[in-house]
């Protein structure tokens, strides 16, 4: 069951990640640093 | 916040295979998902303390939504990102509705906002920062085309109520406001506005100041 929930949300964190990387910032004031696997997208 | 951060991705690391490439991509999700919920929730449980919550929940939306694609000025960490956020949807908010009596007074200020946020967009869009660079031409193309969709969807609807009712519903003119904040946060001003923020809540509350 954890490891369901964990796996879920990994699928929703990732959206967020690769939402962020393909818009010009985050929604909110705080942008941390883009990783190397999302650049150029 | 950077503990526990540290904390949460240890836990999908003892639960589950992913490998360095899978973790910074995870890391900086968990990061965004911290900053949404407790930037949201700051700014809307102040919100419903002072009774405004669905002005500040249309402003958030709003600046939200403009600012996927303008970009705009940042705070230095997120816990400055949170406290600015809540202060400023809740003060916007108040500031609307402040402003929200006339309608033909209302009228003007939306246009107003919506030539200067085109102004804005033309001459900043997309604004990034040195953390997330926006180095291809035609994503910068992409991301300016559709700030502008945005503020046409915004304006239209504004317009159509008003053609439609003779007034400008209030929730309508918070997002309007909520668009003229976004598109100062574009411009120098705007920029400067958020590093005196920084600095002035670093020096409050980091550890060694003594102002408090």
């Amino acid at each position: 069951m954890m490891r369901k929930l964990l796996q879920l949300s990994v699928a929703i964190l990732t959206f967020f990640a690769f939402t962020s990387a393909a818009s010009a910032c985050t929604i909110l004031g705080y942008q941390p640093e883009l990783p190397e696997q999302l650049k150029d997208m | 916040m950077e503990k526990i951060i540290h904390h949460t991705l240890n836990m999908y690391k003892n639960n589950l295979a992913i490998d360095q490439g899978q973790e910074a991509i995870l890391k900086y999700g968990i990061y965004l998902a911290y900053t949404y919920v407790l930037g949201f929730c700051a700014s809307l449980i102040l919100a419903q303390i002072l009774g405004i919550f669905s002005s500040v929940l249309v402003l958030l939306i709003a600046i939200s939504t403009f600012r996927n694609f303008s970009g705009g000025a940042h705070c230095a960490s997120m816990v400055n990102c949170i406290v600015f956020s809540a202060v400023t949807a809740n003060f916007l908010a108040l500031f609307s509705k402040l402003l929200a009596v006339d309608p033909i007074g209302m009228g003007l200020i939306t246009l107003g906002i919506f030539i200067f946020a085109l102004w804005a967009v033309y001459t900043y869009a997309p604004a990034d920062t040195p953390a997330k660079p926006i180095t291809s031409v035609t994503k910068r193309k992409r991301l300016r085309t559709r700030s502008y969709w945005v503020l046409i969807f915004g304006f239209a609807m504004n317009l159509s109520w008003y053609l439609y009712f003779g007034t400008i519903h209030h929730l309508i003119f918070t997002s309007s406001i909520g668009i003229l904040w976004q598109s100062i946060s574009l411009t120098k001003f705007g920029y400067r506005l958020y590093n005196a923020f920084d600095a002035v809540f670093s020096r409050l509350f980091l550890k060694g100041g003594n102002y408090l």
